[in-house]
């Protein structure tokens, strides 16, 4: 138990309530101002000086507290915990030593890859892992001169263990806290040997997550669960339209809800500021505001649909093209084509966002929330405010879900937040905007919609050709990342998964209509992946079908000379017992498919009761190479699996006259427990390269789902989510 | 009217307006955030509290209905030996990921495992289908909730 856990139970033990005078004023109760720091603990202070602080990522107190610098946002997916590892590993102390809290903003903590500071991309693991080493042997072997020049004996003679520094001869020992001011006075080494793979003691070892005792006290703080003394509870009314804007506002009956403070009209809506959430929910239900429609005000799902299939109908731009796919269709003994769809999807993370933002006397402000993406978030707030970036400081929290949504390539709701602040700045007091579960879903940013028009050539038994057209909007396009993300007008992240199909089709072609749509767009754990698979994996087996082939064997003929992708679709199918049949009423799918350096297999048994799926069991094989926490790998495909399975048997975002249809877990159901079924994961090591992890169990869900409904119904769903289509 | 409740054990007064839900008295004025907030409409159980003993959505329960209750939240869940077996197979089982549905997830699970001490399957459906989990650990919820019957089973054994 790290020290922080105690001063938390402290903190809990002096939780106590009086019986007290009533509060002031606002509907302000009670008994006694409880500070947040008694019942909930911030992360604690990481702006006071360490005694030793060899890099941006370690700080060792004199009282041998270590504190590990995160520069990846914790979401769920146990990054912490597993940078602590990594850490730890060199560092030679014990993970629970280790208090880690997320970084600042700043340059030191930039993604080493994407160059701005954030986690995404299934990423964090493989990018960070020989920094975070370096970081723990820097600081190890710093602590280790200290003691070797107190002992005046050669360094070569001690060592490093369980947080100390021992003579090899047994003579004399020292806590690290007790070596931390010397070794600050040492000079930082250029090099340091790191530890050989066969030396690891803690990496690819299941160790404890460093936040799950206080996840489930409920004391861990997430960006929801910020209080400051004074702080206002602010509420934005967005337009009901994409594009919309106010036409007209009376903010009276709102501003006469007791509690309401303020109504303000800022850039993306009218926003309610009040004494906490209910004052300001209250208010804006209050509100009477005419909106302009904008460009989005005739979004309909209906004609998109019809709209995009007519665009997979016609050649889009050519992303790839092998061999000579017309020439092999007209050559073909049989030609098939099948349209495959994919809707806009919400995140929906169980916490809804928000952001609090204390202005500052210089113009700059103190920006306090949950982001995915703070070397975005902190420019962006620092433009929205008109100061250079150093008068903006940020303070992550623990993240109650992401999935995406909180890396927004414009920092919606950041800025938003900062607008809001501007506009009742006079109150000298910080403000927390808040969404509600409805401003989530119907916010925007989703995933967005796609149709695939897919095309099969067989010859002599055999696919020969492969055409596959994909319809969407660019989640890229008229974002900071258009440059990065853009090639020759191509998203590749509208096209991944399929512009890089390994399988081996002769003639092979992939196209790409990109749409232009008032609907805000971004990244969704899994991103294109989660409609390029679906299409691919979901024909590949009505090809397998055309030429009588059973779906794991006709993989295993394309995918020749793929080691990793078979050797996960090898072990998943002979952990779920493939070559059995399958119990009556019951049947059995299986994909495919790498992503973000990741391999991942799936096998989905699944029947269907009174015309809705029921899934029984999935099994999972995954290769990312090195791992450094098995449990949470583990972890993580159990959850991408669910994941994906509420996308895929139920949630989407549909519209009608410009307005989005759904508002809450009614209407966007996700998986229920009840619903939920066994998701067995094995790990398989190639020996191959490090890569992700927390996207890679997503995509080959929902077409092995989609082949075992297909094997006990005869009827292929080419439409997600599966929803009713079964019913009729 | 001032509305008297006991939160934690300890007697409240609340100013509230009456038609203020009990979890933003307990977030807002109170400062125990422990109990989240999800849906708003009683639909995700992340908010879940015990008043009564019994398992309530705090996001659709109007403080004045608090009046003369018995309200336990999660910041004293370890105050009885369920919900300490509950935290530690929690815990134990590594159910956690992103964290904000399971302080409503444990809440669930003490009122569940008070009234019926040895689940069964269906038992365990119906009493946690309602806490909602994004991230997906229901696996694992199902299994810590065995093991923290279990460990009650075989403390009760031992006594």
């Amino acid at each position: 138990m790290s020290r922080h856990d105690d001063a938390r139970r402290e903190g809990l033990s002096r939780r106590a309530f009086l019986r007290g005078a009533a509060g002031s004023g606002g509907g302000l109760v009670l008994a006694l101002w409880f500070g947040p720091r008694l019942v909930a603990r911030p992360f604690s202070s990481v702006e006071g000086a360490a005694e030793f602080a060899p890099n941006a990522f370690l700080r060792i107190d004199g009282d041998g507290g270590v504190t590990l610098l995160a520069k990846h946002d914790e979401m769920g997916q146990g990054i912490h915990t597993g940078l602590a590892i990594v850490v730890a590993e060199e560092l030679e102390i014990d993970v629970a030593a280790i208090d880690v809290v997320p970084a600042p903003s700043g340059p030191a903590y930039r993604h080493s890859l994407y160059g701005v500071q954030g986690t995404g991309g299934s990423t964090s693991t493989w990018t960070s892992f020989d920094q975070m080493r370096q970081a723990g042997a820097v600081a190890r072997t710093m602590l280790v001169a200290a003691a070797a020049a107190e002992w005046g004996v050669d360094a070569a003679e001690c060592s490093a263990r369980d947080g100390k520094v021992v003579r090899r001869d047994g003579s004399a020992e020292r806590s690290y806290g007790s070596l931390a001011a010397a070794a600050a006075a040492r000079p930082v080494p250029a090099e340091v040997a790191l530890k050989d793979r066969s030396e690891f003691r803690r990496i690819g070892r299941s160790t404890p997550r460093v936040d799950s005792p206080a996840k489930v006290r409920g004391t861990a703080v997430f960006s929801l669960d910020q209080r400051r003394p004074g702080m206002l509870v602010a509420m934005v009314e967005r337009p009901p339209t994409f594009g919309g804007s106010v036409k007209k506002l009376d903010p009276d009956a709102a501003l006469r809800v007791p509690g309401v403070r303020r109504v303000v009209e800022v850039e993306s809506g009218v926003a309610v500021v009040a004494d906490g959430f209910w004052a300001a929910k209250k208010g804006r239900e209050a509100l009477v505001v005419e909106w302009n429609g904008g460009l989005g005000a005739s979004i309909d799902t209906a004609r998109l649909r019809r709209e995009y299939t007519r665009l997979a109908e016609r050649p889009g731009r050519v992303v790839r093209s092998d061999g000579d796919f017309e020439a092999a269709a007209a050559d073909a003994d049989e030609l098939f084509e099948a349209i495959y769809e994919v809707p806009f999807q919400a995140h929906a993370p169980m916490e809804p966002l928000s952001c609090m933002v204390e202005l500052k006397a210089d113009g700059g402000a103190h920006v306090v929330t949950g982001s995915q993406f703070l070397g975005i978030d902190h420019p962006a707030a620092a433009a929205a405010l008109g100061v250079d970036p150093s008068r903006v400081t940020f303070e992550n929290s623990f993240l109650g879900g992401g999935f995406g949504r909180r890396a927004n390539p414009k920092a919606d709701f950041t800025v938003e937040a900062i607008r809001v602040a501007q506009a009742v700045a006079d109150l000298g007091v910080p403000v927390k905007t808040v969404w509600t579960r409805e401003d989530d879903l119907k916010g925007g940013w989703y995933r967005p919609m796609f149709v695939n028009g897919v095309a099969g050539a067989v010859k002599d038994g055999k696919l020969v050709g492969w055409r596959h057209r994909i319809v969407g909007q660019s989640i890229a396009v008229g974002t900071a990342f258009e440059g990065a993300m853009l090639e020759d007008g191509v998203d590749s992240t509208s096209v991944e998964g399929a512009a890089d199909m390994p399988h081996g089709v002769p003639n092979l072609r992939v196209e790409l209509s990109t749409v232009s749509l008032a609907v805000p767009v971004q990244w969704w754990r899994s991103v294109g992946h989660s409609n390029t698979a679906f299409a691919k994996e979901c024909f590949l087996d009505e090809c397998a079908e055309r030429v009588g082939k059973d779906g794991y064997e006709f993989r295993r003929e394309l995918l020749r000379g793929h080691g990793r992708l078979l050797a996960v679709l090898d072990r998943a199918a002979e952990e779920a017992g493939w070559t059995d049949p399958p119990p009556a009423g019951v049947g059995r799918g299986i994909s495919v498919h790498e992503s973000f350096k990741g391999f991942a297999a799936h096998v989905v048994e699944a029947s269907v009761e009174d015309g809705r799926p029921r899934v029984r069991r999935i099994v999972c094989a995954i290769d990312c190479g090195l791992v450094v926490n098995p449990d949470q790998v583990v972890s993580q495909m159990q959850g991408a699996a669910i994941f994906a399975l509420s996308s895929a048997l139920s949630s989407e975002i549909t519209f009608t006259d410009g307005r989005v249809d759904q508002g809450n877990f009614d209407d966007f159901p996700i998986v229920r427990l009840h619903e939920a079924p066994p998701v067995d994961v094995h790990i398989v090591d190639t020996g191959g390269e490090m890569g992700g992890i927390g996207e890679v169990g997503v995509p080959g869900v929902a077409p092995a789902l989609c082949a075992a409904l297909h094997q006990v119904t005869g009827r292929r769903i080419r439409r997600l989510p599966v929803g009713d289509q079964l019913r009729s | 009217m001032p509305i008297e409740t006991t939160i934690n054990g300890t007697a409240v007064r609340v100013e509230s307006t009456p038609d203020t839900p009990l979890l933003w008295v307990l977030r807002d004025e109170l400062g125990l955030v422990g109990t989240k907030f999800g849906c708003g409409r009683a639909l995700c159980g992340a908010c879940t509290v015990h008043v009564d003993g019994r398992a309530v959505r705090a996001c659709a329960f109007p403080i004045r209905y608090a009046a003369g209750k018995e309200i336990r939240t999660v910041e004293s869940i370890e105050e009885t030996e369920v919900g300490r077996a509950v935290v530690e197979a929690w815990v134990g089982e590594e159910v956690v990921q992103c964290g904000w549905c399971q302080p409503g997830q444990c809440m669930s699970a003490v009122a569940l495992l008070k009234e019926k001490p040895a689940p069964t399957d269906d038992d365990v459906d119906a009493a946690m289908s309602g806490n909602l989990c994004r991230c997906g650990t229901y696996t694992r919820i199902r299994k810590a909730i065995r093991g923290a019957a279990r460990a009650l089973a075989d403390r009760e054994e031992n006594r």
